[in-house]
C-alpha cells in the first residue's frame, strides 16, 4: 500500500475539505505560509552571508544571530502551523509526490547543517567573532543557502504540480 | 491592449515557456527567493527604525548594508516577473491583484528610495530614526505595502 493511501482519510476529512472547497482559506493560509517562509529564509540568509564574510561584517557573528533567530525560529513555527493547514486540502496527493519528500530531506540537511554548526563550529565563535571566520563557518553558510534554496525550489514544484 | 497580449502570447520566448515543464516553476523559486531577500530586508530595517531592533547600532550603516539589497532584489523580481507575464501574458496585466501590486510597489519603491537617500546623506531625519515621528510612519506605511505587495501578489492566481 502506498504510504498517499493512509492520508486519503485527512484529505477527505471536514477540516480537509474545508480547506479545500473554500474560496478563501486555501489563498488566505498560502499567503500566511508566503509571509512566514520569506522570514525564515531572508533571516537566515544575512546569518549565511555573514559567516561567508560577504555582508555584515561589521557586525559581530554572535549579536548578529542573537538578533535575527528568534525571527527565524518564530517564522518557522509559523510556517510549520500554515504548511500543515494546507497539507490537509490535499494530502494524499502531496504523499504521492516526489518533490514533497525532496523538500523535506532538504530541511533535514538544512537542520543538520545548522547542528553541525552550532554544536562544534559555533563553540570557538570567540576567536572569529569579530573580522573574518573560518572555513567551517564559509562551509556552514555555503551549505545553507544551496539547502534552503533546494527546499524552496521543490516547495515551488510542489505548489506547482499539484 | 488585448491584441498586444495575444501578440506576446504567440512570441517564441512565451511558447518556450509555456512548453517547458521546469522553467516556469524555477523561474517562480527565483522570484519568491528574491521576495525572500527584499522583504526581509525591508522588514529588518523598518524594524530598526520603530527601534524594534538594533537600537544600539547607527542606522546608516544598517541602510548601506540592506538597501542594496532592497533595489538589486527588485531588480530581479522585476526581471522574472516579466517571464512569467510573458508566459502567460492575460493572466497579470489584466488583475486587479496585480494592478494593486504594482501600483503598491511604485509608491514603497519611491519611499525605500527616500529612506536610503536621506541615510547616505546623513539627513537628520535617519540619524536616530526611532526618535522621529515622520520616520516611523514612513517606516510602518512601508511594511504596510509590502505585506500589501505580498499578498495581492500571491491572489493574483487567484484574482478576477
Amino acid at each position: 500500500m502506498a504510504l498517499s493511501t493512509l492520508f486519503e482519510p485527512l484529505q477527505a476529512s471536514p477540516i480537509g475539505r474545508l480547506v479545500a472547497e473554500s474560496t478563501w482559506i486555501f489563498p488566505t493560509v498560502e499567503t500566511l505560509h508566503v509571509f512566514a517562509l520569506t522570514i525564515v529564509a531572508g533571516s537566515i540568509l544575512v546569518v549565511d552571508l555573514r559567516l561567508l564574510g560577504v555582508a555584515s561584517t561589521n557586525q559581530r557573528v554572535s549579536a548578529l544571530t542573537k538578533d535575527l533567530l528568534p525571527w527565524t525560529w518564530t517564522a518557522f513555527v509559523f510556517a510549520a502551523i500554515t504548511g500543515t493547514v494546507l497539507f490537509t486540502a490535499r494530502a494524499a496527493d502531496y504523499m504521492a509526490l516526489g518533490y514533497f519528500y525532496a523538500k523535506y530531506i532538504f530541511m533535514a540537511l538544512a537542520g543538520l547543517n545548522m547542528v553541525i554548526f552550532h554544536f562544534m563550529t559555533y563553540r570557538n565563535v570567540d576567536s572569529w567573532d569579530v573580522g573574518p571566520t573560518t572555513g567551517a563557518a564559509k562551509i556552514a553558510g555555503l551549505l545553507s543557502i544551496v539547502f534552503w534554496a533546494a527546499v524552496i525550489i521543490c516547495a515551488r514544484k510542489v505548489g506547482f504540480l499539484i | 491592449m488585448n491584441s498586444f497580449l495575444d501578440w506576446v502570447g504567440r512570441t517564441p520566448l512565451s511558447l518556450y515557456l509555456g512548453d517547458t515543464a521546469w522553467t516556469i516553476p524555477t523561474i517562480q523559486a527565483v522570484h519568491i527567493m528574491a521576495v525572500a531577500a527584499v522583504f526581509f530586508s525591508a522588514l529588518w530595517l523598518d524594524m530598526r527604525i520603530l527601534g524594534v531592533v538594533g537600537r544600539g547600532q547607527p542606522f546608516a550603516p544598517l541602510s548601506r548594508r540592506f538597501a542594496p539589497w532592497i533595489g538589486w532584489g527588485v531588480v530581479v523580481l522585476l526581471l522574472t516577473g516579466l517571464l512569467l507575464m510573458a508566459a502567460e501574458p492575460t493572466r497579470a496585466i489584466l488583475n486587479l491583484y496585480f494592478q494593486i501590486k504594482m501600483a503598491a510597489l511604485v509608491i514603497v519603491g519611491t519611499l525605500t528610495w527616500a529612506m536610503a537617500a536621506g541615510a547616505k546623506a546623513d539627513s537628520p531625519l535617519w540619524g536616530a530614526p526611532e526618535t522621529q515621528g515622520t520616520a516611523k510612519l514612513i517606516a510602518i506605511i512601508s511594511l504596510v505595502l509590502w505585506a500589501l505587495i505580498i499578498t495581492a501578489g500571491r491572489w493574483i492566481a487567484y484574482g478576477p
